[in-house]
């Protein structure tokens, strides 16, 4: 029922599999003064797949993550979430239907510890002095970013009081996976998930990917770390020069076939 | 990094962590504002020493309305520095407010105090308003944006007032400035509430969390979905406001308001904020720490007049006070691993 609606210059498409997508990108266009970011994206994932979104410095990527979970509105095109036309017009509205996003910076505010930023935006309160007041639940807070960290990323969170600027690499990055669990989105979009972790700790990300798979969660996933895309991705989206150069299911495609495709080269040939 | 977590049901590793770290580890915001706490005590004996009388109640509570109008500054100040922002235009705009104020006390209007009152509130909002229109929406730096109000502002209470004094204000207005309640003078009860107030709502409402996170990593509250702008104006309609509050303590406190009120208030306020611990580039804030800087300020002016020493002194005193603050702020930030701007 759906077609192969992937469109590329060179005509590689592999069609996700059929239903209504959970996420339709019709001609995105996103300018940054004279750059062109995004030159005209077309793309549909669907419900429960794992997406690898892999290019170049400057291929796009990044904003087009954005776009998508309305950091920075589109200049042209449309975006629509299981069929529906969303405007994506503030990071509030992504969190709204479902969407999470784990970045490559970890989005974390230095200053504060690491419970504080694990519920950021949409902290817990409790009533006091009989309801008139409502006070910021940090014991609660405390708790329950602990655990979450512990039993779902399999990490300890360390000192709960500390700023994050003390914490290490790990802590903060745990905190910034389990802060997008919590939510249990319908949509997680990690940017560079691995990459500054060592190789335990990657290998506990691919697992929690693997999980949220099987929980029928749907993935975006950008890296640079092809291992890793052909891990646990369904289908990997290659851009270049703010276009998507080609989508193809990883089974019918090779890591150095990829390589090309993020440098720019056709795929002649072979399957369709 | 792996920690194997005990099998003890889910609560009790988040309530064994609490005992085996000590006070200072549970609440690390108070170490930089406890830490003026002895300075502040060596102060008041070296003082005493010199000059007994400082410790004399009519001395003391002198202090304590002079600081009172910097505590209720330099928390709107620690409310806009704590979201990467400055307020310069808060003397002027005490100044303007209590102009405004002056004018509606002396116009005979029924219920003058009530007015004259919130007329003054209405014009340290209508100030501040203004600076965040400038700051969130037109995009302009917060320290050009009230280096340019401090100036307008400034203008602005000399039209209202012209060049003249407005003295001799309704008794129940002047109790503001003058009066006590339990013996305790009103200033200090106004800065206490407002300072009370001002530690709440940063440290227990998401406002607060809001208002510092978009000092401490703008970037990152957006994207987690916290609408900056609304924040950001806020902190300026509030700064403006407690502005104008401290113009209509002055002026009761005075029993008269003229258009040069205020002047260098601005920078008095800062000093205390950032004496206090809060930092100058946003992120974290403490009202406690602002409530001790006003005092080791203010007991150090004190004791620099109780010495005898000349007026002027008291400038070198604020100015140094203030860079050496920042230097040693900074210096421990670097030391934490804060990233500074």
């Amino acid at each position: 029922m759906s077609d192969p609606t992937t469109r590329t210059e060179a005509g590689d498409t592999a069609p996700p599999p059929s239903g209504t997508p959970h996420v339709r990108l019709r001609g995105l266009v996103k300018r940054f003064g004279g750059v062109v970011a995004l030159r005209g994206v077309d793309l549909d994932i669907a419900r429960g797949e794992v997406l690898g979104l892999v290019g170049d410095n400057g291929a796009g990527k990044s904003t087009l993550i954005k776009v998508l979970t309305g950091v920075h509105p589109a200049d042209e095109g449309t975006i629509e979430l299981n069929g529906a036309t969303v405007e994506m017009d503030h990071p509030d509205r992504a969190r709204e239907f479902g969407i999470e996003t784990i970045y490559q910076d970890l989005a974390l505010v230095p200053t504060f510890d690491l419970p504080t930023n694990f519920f950021l935006g949409r902290e817990l309160t409790r009533p006091l002095l009989g309801g008139l007041l409502q006070v910021t639940d940090k014991a609660r807070m405390r708790e329950i970013a602990t655990n979450v960290v512990r039993d779902q990323v399999g990490l300890a969170i360390g000192n709960p009081y500390a700023p994050a600027a003390t914490m290490s690499g790990g802590q903060r990055q745990a905190v910034a996976i389990g802060r997008a669990l919590y939510e249990e989105a319908e949509l997680v979009i990690m940017d560079e998930p691995t990459a500054a972790l060592g190789v335990e700790e990657q290998e506990k990300v691919l697992d929690i990917i693997r999980r949220l798979k099987a929980d029928g969660v749907t993935i975006v996933m950008i890296s640079h770390t092809l291992d890793h895309v052909f891990a646990v991705a369904d289908r990997i989206a290659v851009m270049h020069n703010g276009e998507l150069h080609a989508v193809k299911a990883t089974s019918e495609v090779t890591r150095t076939e990829v390589v090309g495709l993020i440098m720019g080269s056709q795929l002649h040939d072979d399957a369709a | 990094m792996s920690d194997h977590a005990p099998t003890a049901p889910p609560s009790t590793p988040a309530k064994a962590t609490p005992n085996r770290l000590g006070f200072l580890e549970r609440n690390p915001g108070l170490r930089s504002p406890l830490g003026l706490v002895i300075p502040l005590l060596l102060l008041m004996v070296v003082i005493t020493l010199v000059n007994p009388v400082f410790l004399e109640t009519r001395n003391l509570f002198n202090v304590l309305r002079q600081i009172s109008v910097f505590v209720v500054l330099g928390t709107g100040m620690t409310v806009v520095m704590a979201s990467k922002g400055i307020d310069l235009s808060v003397g002027s705009t005490v100044a303007l407010s209590a102009s405004t104020t002056a004018i509606v006390l002396e116009s005979g209007v029924a219920m003058s105090v009530p007015l004259g009152i919130a007329a003054g509130l209405a014009a340290g909002a209508a100030v501040g308003a203004v600076n965040g229109l400038f700051i969130t929406v037109l995009k302009v730096p917060p320290l050009i944006t009230t280096l340019g109000t401090l100036t307008a502002v400034r203008g602005a209470a000399y039209l209202v007032m012209g060049p003249n004094q407005l003295r001799g204000f309704p008794d129940a207005f002047v109790f503001l400035g003058q009066g006590r309640v339990f013996g305790i003078p009103m200033p200090g009860i106004i800065a206490l509430v407002v300072v009370a107030l001002g530690a709440y709502v940063m440290n227990r409402t998401r406002f607060g969390a809001y208002v510092l996170a978009i000092g401490g990593e703008r970037s990152a509250a957006v994207r987690a979905g916290v609408r900056a702008w609304r924040y950001e104006w806020a902190a300026y309609v509030i700064s403006g406001t407690l502005a104008g509050l401290a113009g209509i303590m002055l002026a009761a406190r005075l029993d008269a308001a003229q258009a040069v009120l205020g002047q260098m208030m601005e920078l008095h306020a800062i000093a205390v904020v950032v004496l206090g611990g809060t930092f100058l580039f946003g992120g974290y804030a403490t009202l406690l720490g602002t409530l001790l800087g006003a005092m080791f300020l203010g007991v150090a002016e004190n004791g620099l007049v109780l010495m005898r020493v000349p007026f002027y002194w008291q400038q070198l005193v604020i100015g140094l006070t203030l860079v050496i603050a920042v230097a040693i702020q900074l210096y421990r930030a670097r030391r934490q691993g804060l990233a500074t701007s």
